[in-house]
């Protein structure tokens, strides 16, 4: 096996064990898995580049994501009773290429996810592409965008992170 | 996601069954006379389709509703496309620089024009179906095989006419419709002050000039746009509602400056998401205004958008724009939000509208907008933008538990309680209500439901009058 090759072996064990603690309800574990400048991004429109001076459905640094996370846990976060839960279903991720920029493993994961309170089920379709800083010792995510199929429709409120 | 279906039966309460469409004109109006009782409104309001049918018809499509932004249709020849109280409507920019707003559908058998959101006509529009063609501003263009139409009176036929054109009016760019072909002026319905809310978001740049930027976020709700519309002036929620969203933000918040890892200047967010734990004192001394029509000023004397960092060479930018006077004026008027009834909700600071759609009884559709002040520095929209995303978006850390109220009144008020435990027919609004309203204007504390009873008012007005009604 070839260093890239495992370097991409291990990239991707990430972007599947981020799937897991989603699923899993592990919200500090999932937010560890973000480098201090890490952002998480659901675009508005597949064309946008900037997420901060376009619209976007979310944008969150660590600290908002920490503030997301704290939430999670607080006893009058009323819209989480009963929590929800999801279940996250992806294809194969792609390797697209070291960004020569910053060196960042670049993937693309068309996924397929079902949020579910209560009664009510909502399933979501789209692509997210994870920028990845690879260490001797650790993968983190610097960038998740995520663009979902119908992502300028009337969305309904979706209650966890995709 | 299928919409709540209410078991709910509107008769039980009114005697008249509100569900049964003959002559149902004469029926829900009488009804609704009885839906709201100066400081309560009944459940039917929120449940009743014939009530919901009689609001399109009589609230709906008699007031200047909130279409789009001129910004949207740049060119000559754009167009966007949307539909208001169920009649598909197209916006279109004309050569002279103006726009017009067409019903969307051909004047030979029907088909929309266009089923896009937007989208560019060149010099014409012209129907998918039969290749009718209409110059922009409606008018027949051309038909195929004219010598067809030889000898038949087509000329005088209504489809020689084209494309109806709906009463339009654009205030600062923001463009209003009024679908019944009579009735008030803009000016007339929507009163100077209200107009001056406008003017302030739109002077907030040097340029006097507001952009939309990108397209807006749309978020469904299961819920009657009224639940929606009320909790736009309803302060005392925050607090209670939004807890767990502004105790998280100032948990993490103290952590990080506990630990020495905050930065120097309050981020955006926080100063964004902290407000939200104002108490009682400081929500009434917002204080608020509201106007005949249902219009209304929340947070005439602060909001909790008041505290907001200032924006190194913003200031000076709009006092050069404007003189010291007015820029202090523009600069220092951020109320919380300003309604006007009944499609919109929007702020001057940050510089974001609401686009209230309903879509049935126990459905609503929220357009939330962002705009560019035009000639200010960037990190104004990059406050709006942040504001929308944590405050208004299907992602939002704060909305998800107004949503989640909103729904659950909906099926609450739906359920069993009509008669047997007569608390439960009725929203209550009394916070407040002491002596006669006329629904004329006044100025109230921040946490009077005023400024929901006067909603209120004017819908029972909107809903009572039959001018105009179709024979």
């Amino acid at each position: 096996m070839n260093a890239e090759s495992a370097a991409t072996d291990r990239a991707r064990a990430l972007i599947i064990e981020e799937a897991r603690l989603l699923d899993a309800a592990s919200w500090s574990a999932w937010l560890s898995l973000y480098d201090v400048d890490g952002l998480y991004w659901v675009a508005l429109d597949p064309g946008q580049s900037d997420p901060r001076l376009e619209q976007s459905i979310a944008c969150e640094d660590r600290l908002l994501l920490a503030v997301r996370v704290a939430r999670m846990a607080h006893p009058k976060a009323w819209s989480l009773k009963p929590m929800p839960r999801t279940q996250h279903v992806l294809q194969w991720p792609v390797f697209e290429g070291i960004d020569p920029a910053d060196g960042l493993y670049c993937f693309r994961t068309p996924f397929s996810h079902v949020e579910v309170r209560g009664e009510r089920r909502i399933p979501l379709e789209g692509t997210v592409r994870h920028r990845l800083r690879l260490g001797p010792q650790s993968v983190l995510i610097v960038q998740k965008r995520i663009d979902l199929v119908d992502a300028q429709s009337a969305l309904p409120s979706l209650y966890l992170p995709l | 996601m299928q919409p709540f279906a209410s078991p709910y039966n509107a008769s039980m309460k009114t005697g008249i069954d509100l569900t049964a469409p003959a002559s149902s004109r004469i029926a829900p109006a009488v009804a609704a006379r009885g839906l709201f009782d100066g400081e309560r409104v009944h459940r039917d309001a929120y449940l009743s389709e014939a009530i919901y049918r009689l609001e399109q018809t009589r609230l709906f499509a008699r007031a200047w509703i909130y279409l789009g932004h001129v910004s949207q249709t740049p060119q000559v020849g754009d167009f966007i496309a949307l539909s208001v109280a169920d009649v598909p409507l197209l916006m279109v920019r004309q050569p002279d620089g103006g726009v017009v707003v067409l019903i969307n559908r051909c004047a030979h058998k029907g088909s929309m024009m266009t089923c896009a959101a937007s989208g560019h006509a060149g010099r014409a529009l012209r129907c998918p179906y039969h290749a009718w063609a209409y110059r922009l501003d409606g008018s027949l263009l051309a038909v195929p095989i004219r010598e067809g139409y030889e000898g038949t009176g087509f000329s005088s036929s209504e489809a020689s006419r084209g494309l109806a054109q709906v009463a339009s009016t654009v205030y600062r760019g923001f463009v209003f419709v009024r679908l019944s072909a009579d009735g008030p002026s803009f000016d007339e319905q929507v009163p100077a002050d209200m107009r001056a809310c406008i003017d302030a978001m739109a002077d907030r740049s040097p340029e006097g000039r507001l952009e939309v930027a990108g397209p807006c976020l749309r978020t469904v709700i299961d819920c009657n746009w009224k639940i929606y519309l009320e909790n736009v002036n309803d302060t005392v929620h925050a607090s209670v509602t939004h807890e767990s969203s502004a105790e998280a933000a100032a948990q993490v918040w103290q952590a990080r400056v506990e630990a020495g890892t905050a930065s120097p200047r309050k981020p955006m967010a926080m100063e964004q998401l902290l407000p939200f734990s104002q108490g009682s004192d400081f929500l009434e001394r917002m204080g608020g205004r509201v106007f005949q029509g249902g219009h209304s000023i929340l947070g005439i004397h602060a909001s909790l958008h008041s505290d907001y960092s200032a924006i190194p060479g913003y200031e000076d930018a709009m006092v050069k724009a404007w003189g010291a006077t007015r820029a202090a004026q523009i600069l220092g008027w951020s109320p919380q939000n300003a309604v006007i009834y009944p499609s919109i909700a929007f702020k001057s600071m940050p510089q974001t509208l609401r686009v209230i759609r309903p879509l049935g009884v126990s459905r609503t559709q929220v357009e939330v907008w962002a705009f560019r002040a035009v000639g200010a520095p960037d990190v104004l929209l990059e406050r709006t933008l942040t504001y929308n995303r944590i405050v208004f978006s299907p992602m939002s850390l704060v909305a998800h538990d107004d949503v989640q109220v909103f729904e659950s009144i909906q099926r609450a008020l739906a359920s069993g309680g009509n008669g047997g435990n007569g608390g439960h027919e009725w929203v209550n609004l009394q916070r407040g209500a002491r002596g006669e309203e006329s629904g004329a204007e006044a100025t109230t504390g921040g946490t009077d439901e005023r400024l929901i009873r006067n909603q209120y008012q004017a819908w029972a007005t909107a809903l009572a009058d039959p001018a105009g009604d179709s024979p």
